[in-house]
């Protein structure tokens, strides 16, 4: 079984990387919630993440933007 | 520097106009403090033209307008598709937070916090929003969403909107002039919003005061015999096509019709005005170019005149002249043209050229080559304008000629109402009555304390000065 792709977010490239993040990207962020990209607005801030893991429960299921600094590591 | 007294409900800037002998000083156009003034009493006040719904077909695209001295965002929303202005300045910081002229977004992200809003206005977002050492709770974003305007207005496709909340309603607002206006947003065959808008639209920008063409540039027709002579001799004065203005035979007998310079005083709006006397439209006379275009008109029009076979048209930019918006639009078939202030001494020109959603392209390419050659710094006819345009103001700002008045007296005492348009004073064609109805409109707004002082909301008030 072949391991998800990792996308490298730090780095020259990683601003771009993020840019360009498809929907259905796997999220996983610093603050310990893990979600999928619904949107990515490619402002290269942001991209609309849908939880299915968050230390707040009421925001699990629920769509929220997450800040390119929050996001810990990204996978296909 | 004469000194103005900046107070709201200041009524020394009565002064500066006399209605006996016809004047205006010219403080109004170069006094930095009266153009504030008009900002705030004015601008903040008034419906303002945005653009033209085409601009935005579809969910997330925006265009950037301005609202005086100020811009804004106008977005169609994604979800709903409803169409909203947002003032474009970040709630955190002001940054302005669309830096592009026009687009499709998801979100708008000010580039200095990364404070995110949606296409509602709604903040969605902020850097390290969620860090337990940033925010912590103290950032209720309900309460921070982009500054949205007052009350907006989709008027058959064209978009309006002013950030006071007492301000009357747009129909109410534009009173007898309502009717003109949509007929100048029809399609040629005569179906409502039926326009499609050129983009990108030109602007320019002009060393002059916004007045000196949004005042004096409709229903200033002695100004066209002189500053127009080249194009005219040239035979480039009609609007469109191969014939002179002379030559042109469009509305005439047996389609018997008036034709005024008009202005109401209260509502500040006014222009050229061709009154038709019997109902249908005017038959269609060749006047394109480009081949083909004649056919598609002649066509349009005919399918026009079923429609309006029974009534009388009102007075509009189909043949009828344009007219202006108070404080700073001039409106007529196809074109939406409009003034915006930057400083007392800079006002931007914009022009919004369209054609039938349905028009073939060559019609459209016609129309789009009709605008291009006619608008603008690099058309034949605007760019006699400009000449004027822009020494007005440094011939008039300095300490000599600040001191003299402008005469605005031509056909003062002359006009009549007539029924046809309740309130509305008609003059001769070669008159400045449209100029003194909106100087009549300025001075109230100048005056008022707020829309509570103003025609229509005071349903007395009697604006009129001369």
């Amino acid at each position: 079984m072949t391991e998800p792709k990792k996308y490298v977010l730090s780095g020259p490239n990683g601003a771009d990387t993020f840019r360009n993040l498809p929907e259905g990207t796997k999220i996983a962020t610093i603050y310990g919630g893990a979600g999928e990209i619904t949107a990515n607005p490619g402002d290269g801030a942001y991209v609309l993440v849908r939880f299915t893991e968050h230390e707040n429960a009421a925001l699990v299921g629920q769509e929220e933007y997450v800040f390119f600094n929050e996001v810990r590591e990204a996978t296909e | 520097m004469v000194a103005i007294i900046r107070a709201r409900g200041d009524r020394s800037i009565r002064d500066y106009i006399d209605p006996e002998r016809g004047t205006v000083s010219r403080e109004l156009y170069v006094n930095p403090d009266i153009f504030e003034q008009e900002m705030e009493q004015i601008f903040q006040r008034c419906w303002l033209f945005l653009g033209h719904e085409s601009q935005i077909p579809n969910p997330g695209d925006f265009v950037i307008s301005r609202m005086g001295t100020e811009e804004v965002i106008v977005v169609r929303d994604r979800k709903d598709n409803q169409i909203r202005a947002f003032l474009n300045s970040c709630r955190h910081r002001g940054m302005k937070v669309v830096r592009y002229d026009q687009g499709n977004s998801l979100i708008f992200t000010c580039p200095f916090h990364a404070w995110t809003y949606d296409t509602t206005g709604r903040l969605v977002g902020a850097g390290f929003q969620h860090s337990p050492e940033a925010y912590c709770g103290t950032l209720p974003k309900e309460e921070w969403g982009l500054a949205e305007v007052a009350q907006f207005k989709n008027f058959y496709g064209s978009l309006w909107a002013t950030w006071d909340p007492k301000a009357p309603s747009f129909e109410d607002y534009l009173g007898p002039f309502a009717e003109s206006l949509r007929h100048c947003l029809q399609s040629s065959d005569g179906v409502d919003a039926g326009l499609d808008m050129f983009t990108p639209f030109q602007r320019h920008r002009l060393p002059t005061n916004w007045k000196v063409p949004g005042f004096t540039s409709v229903t200033d027709l002695t100004h066209t015999a002189m500053t127009h002579r080249s194009a005219s001799a040239a035979k480039l004065h009609q609007d469109r096509g191969s014939k002179g203005g002379r030559d042109r035979t469009r509305n005439a007998a047996p389609f018997p019709m008036n034709k005024y310079a008009i202005g109401d005083h209260n509502l500040g709006h006014g222009g050229m005005c061709t009154l038709y006397h019997q109902p249908g439209v005017p038959e269609y006379e060749e006047e394109w170019y480009e081949e083909g275009v004649d056919d598609y008109f002649r066509e349009a029009t005919a399918r026009k005149s079923k429609l309006l076979a029974d009534k009388i048209m009102a007075p509009h930019g189909w043949g009828g002249g344009h007219f202006a918006i108070f404080p700073s639009v001039m409106v007529d078939s196809w074109r939406l043209r409009w003034w915006q202030p930057h400083s007392v001494g800079v006002v931007e020109r914009w022009t919004l050229s369209g054609i039938d959603k349905t028009a073939p392209k060559h019609v459209r390419d016609g129309v789009r080559h009709y605008s291009e050659r006619f608008n603008g710094p690099v058309g034949f006819f605007e760019s006699d304008d400009m000449e004027n345009w822009n020494y007005v103001f440094p011939a008039s700002q300095g300490a000599r000629a600040r001191k003299l008045d402008y005469f605005f007296a031509n056909g003062k005492g002359l006009g009549k109402y007539n029924d046809r348009l309740p309130g509305v004073v008609f003059n001769g064609s070669y008159t400045e009555e449209a100029q003194r109805a909106r100087f009549s409109r300025w001075l109230a707004f100048m005056e008022a304390n707020s829309w509570d002082d103003l025609y229509p909301v005071n349903k007395s008030a009697d604006h009129r000065i001369w």
